[in-house]
């Protein structure tokens, strides 16, 4: 008995070890390494790595670009995650009214999420420039806006980017929580003589709960982890508009060489994304939907 | 019979391999644009063909934000060439500092090469750190302004020379509703952008004088305060556009701009309806009229990183090759429109033939002895990265004035520099 089990065990082990190697490879041993290099002041090329003590941490801390960044990061998931619910949202129901070929919507709003971000960012480069058609058009109401060189709105601009990245991906979701609602719901609810409008929001939003939840920690994680659109249009201005934890992280370590502060920026990053998604986990997290 | 010849096959394969094991073979990388490729990959593949023991595997610096972050990650991966283009000095004293590089000096025969390419002057001037030379010049490029040339003619006006000049025209050319502007202004935070608008207008203003040198900050003076006080005046009357624009100057956007040489072959073939003229950089309305006006030159040369002596030995025969043929030079001219680090280009007859057939480049080499490499410093990314975000922004972005910028600016950049 105990021989079978044991037999049972070692093949659980076997299938799921890929996994584990690769997690202990390219996630344990990075974030181990990481966690070492923070305590450390290490140009990336010297072989000179003299242990600092919190020193980075302090510097991180009291460093007022952490503060601008968290600002922008805030910014961005503002207009990101309503945007993006909304859109994203709004795609779903469409097609789930759509009676024929969903597949071949759902493929071509997935597109934008799979196309490659270095690409799209240098296509809305172009489209937002100032002779851009974006531009043009508005230059038939007499409006020119600097969508990237206007440091109050530069930040907005790469959430509308990324919202057109993300909507069909979230859409997914969406569309499987909105199968997952029973039709009986609707259905009394009907005969009780609700409107459209009060079934999309007494039971449709609150059926959605879980998905919301998840689309709201996803796209908090994105906004703290935002890198390729403010890396390829922006370099993190104008006035540091742009710039986001992840950038620094890379100018740091790989511009300025400084990979003990860089690594310390990233696991003060990791903590501030995990403070985030909590919170707002706590705030929108519902178990009383089916009661 | 069939015996022999797989007993004939299998020695010729043994030498063959032997062969193969006794080659030596070094990397090599050079800059990541398409005329640089086409010319390395037929230098590099002549040189194999007449050195089949002594291979170079050549391919171009990996994409990434910058050769510079690049060619560190791979350091630092243990994934670097052996040797590679593209190096400019401050990065090259940052990587001496960290003991990569091999000083061309120790190597024999290393005065009689620089005689050979004519470059004496050019790197015992320009090039050298610590008494010891670790980088060779490949190109010098000047970097000027240029004018629509059909603008100014309608306008009836002189190519601008000073300050004052540009905006005076604006005041007459300026239109933002027709998107016509007067000068470009690069508002981006790269910090190679600040080596071509403040680092050429301080060389112009200041004759030449670095903006800042090993041990501090140079530029707070009178010829900084004037630049960023146009650039001010500038951006503030909307005579510089802050939007992004492809080619503007090319399109007709703004009337002026600051521009390499490497420009001069893309608009022929894109906007071969486009007339320019060729400037030297603007300078303050106090500045001679009769003296010469300096310039900022982008200038890259080639470093050896390898410590295996084989391989070192290898490189400098290459370096040797490379630089005592003075086609090589020609051939680079013709392919990359840049011009090579030599202080023979205005004299010698194969590049004459050259330049004559392209006057704009010619406008170009008229600038050569008046351009000046970045000053030196090995913290040279630091500091501009500190530049644009104490100095430049704050000025186009009008949150200081000139003169609070470059006070903040000069205390910043010299807290790098103690550090």
């Amino acid at each position: 008995m105990r021989t079978e089990k044991a037999r049972k065990n070692i093949i659980g082990y076997i299938f799921s070890s890929p996994f584990l190697i690769f997690t202990l490879v390219m996630w344990l041993y990075p974030f181990i390494w990481g966690l070492i290099i923070s305590f450390k002041k290490w140009n990336l090329i010297s072989p000179s790595q003299p242990w600092v003590g919190l020193q980075n941490y302090i510097k991180v801390i009291k460093d007022p670009m952490l503060w601008i960044m968290i600002r922008n990061s805030v910014y961005f998931m503002l207009v990101f995650i309503s945007l993006t619910t909304a859109t994203s949202l709004l795609v779903a129901l469409l097609i789930k009214q759509i009676p024929r070929f969903k597949g071949l919507f759902i493929t071509g709003f997935l597109l934008a999420y799979v196309s490659s971000g270095v690409a799209y960012s240098m296509v809305f480069n172009l489209l937002f420039s100032g002779d851009g058609m974006i531009n043009n058009f508005l230059a038939n109401f007499n409006i020119k806006i600097g969508w990237f060189t206007n440091p109050k709105i530069a930040m907005a601009s790469i959430g509308l980017i990324v919202c057109w990245k993300f909507t069909g991906y979230y859409a997914l979701f969406f569309l499987s929580g909105l199968n997952n609602i029973s039709e009986s719901l609707y259905e009394a609810a009907k005969i009780d003589g609700a409107n459209a409008w009060q079934r999309f929001i007494k039971i449709t939003v609150p059926m959605l709960n879980p998905t919301f939840v998840m689309i709201t920690v996803f796209a908090t994680i994105t906004s703290f982890n935002l890198f390729t659109e403010p890396f390829m249009i922006t370099g993190g201005g104008p006035m540091d508009a742009t710039r986001t934890m992840m950038l620094e992280i890379y100018n740091r370590v790989f511009s300025l060489l400084q990979a003990g502060y860089g690594s310390t920026l990233a696991i003060v990053s990791g903590i501030i994304t995990f403070i985030f998604v909590w919170v707002l986990r706590q705030i929108i997290e519902r178990d009383d939907i089916y009661e | 019979m069939k015996k022999i010849k797989i007993f004939a096959l299998t020695i010729m394969m043994v030498i063959l391999v032997g062969t193969m094991a006794q080659a030596v073979t070094v990397n090599f990388w050079t800059a990541p644009n398409s005329q640089q490729e086409s010319f390395w990959s037929d230098v590099v593949a002549n040189w194999n063909q007449e050195n089949p023991e002594k291979q170079i595997n050549w391919k171009v610096i990996p994409a990434g934000n910058s050769s510079e972050e690049v060619i560190l990650t791979a350091l630092a991966t243990g994934t670097g060439p052996d040797f590679t283009t593209n190096i400019f000095t401050g990065f090259a004293a940052q990587l001496i500092n960290n003991d990569y590089l091999v000083p061309f000096n120790k190597f024999d025969g290393f005065e009689k090469l620089l005689e050979n390419r004519s470059m004496e002057n050019i790197v015992k001037e320009g090039w050298g750190y610590n008494d010891n030379y670790y980088v060779l010049p490949l190109y010098t490029n000047p970097i000027a302004y240029w004018w629509n040339e059909d603008a100014l003619n309608k306008l009836g006006v002189e190519v601008p020379r000073t300050y004052q000049d540009v905006i005076e025209i604006a005041e007459q050319y300026n239109n933002p509703a027709e998107n016509k502007y007067t000068l470009l202004t690069r508002y981006k935070p790269n910090w190679w952008d600040r080596w071509y608008d403040f680092g050429l207008s301080y060389y112009a203003a200041a004759q030449g004088k670095p903006y800042w040198n090993l041990e501090e900050v140079l530029f707070n003076d009178e010829y900084s305060l004037k630049y960023m006080e146009f650039i001010d005046t500038m951006v503030e009357n909307n005579y510089s556009p802050l939007e992004n624009y492809q080619d503007p100057v090319q399109k007709g956007i703004v009337l002026g701009s600051i521009e390499g040489p490497w420009n001069i072959k893309y608009t022929e073939k894109t906007y071969p309806e486009f007339n320019y003229v060729i400037a030297p950089p603007l300078v303050p309305d106090d500045y001679p009229e009769n003296e010469e006006v300096y310039t900022f030159a982008d200038t890259k040369g080639i470093v050896m990183l390898t410590k295996d002596e084989e391989k070192q030995q290898l490189v400098w025969e290459f370096i040797n090759w490379y630089f005592s043929d003075i086609e090589h030079d020609v051939k680079w001219l013709e392919v990359t429109n840049m011009l090579p680090a030599r202080e023979d280009v205005l004299e010698k007859e194969q590049f004459e033939f050259y330049l004559s057939d392209n006057p704009k480049l010619a406008e170009y080499a008229k600038l050569l002895p008046y351009s000046i490499p970045p000053a030196l410093n090995s913290k040279t990314i630091e500091l501009q990265t500190e530049l644009n975000s104490v100095l430049w922004e704050p000025v186009i972005y009008d949150k200081k004035t000139p003169q609070e910028a470059l006070n903040d600016a000069e205390k910043a950049l010299n807290e790098i520099i103690d550090s």
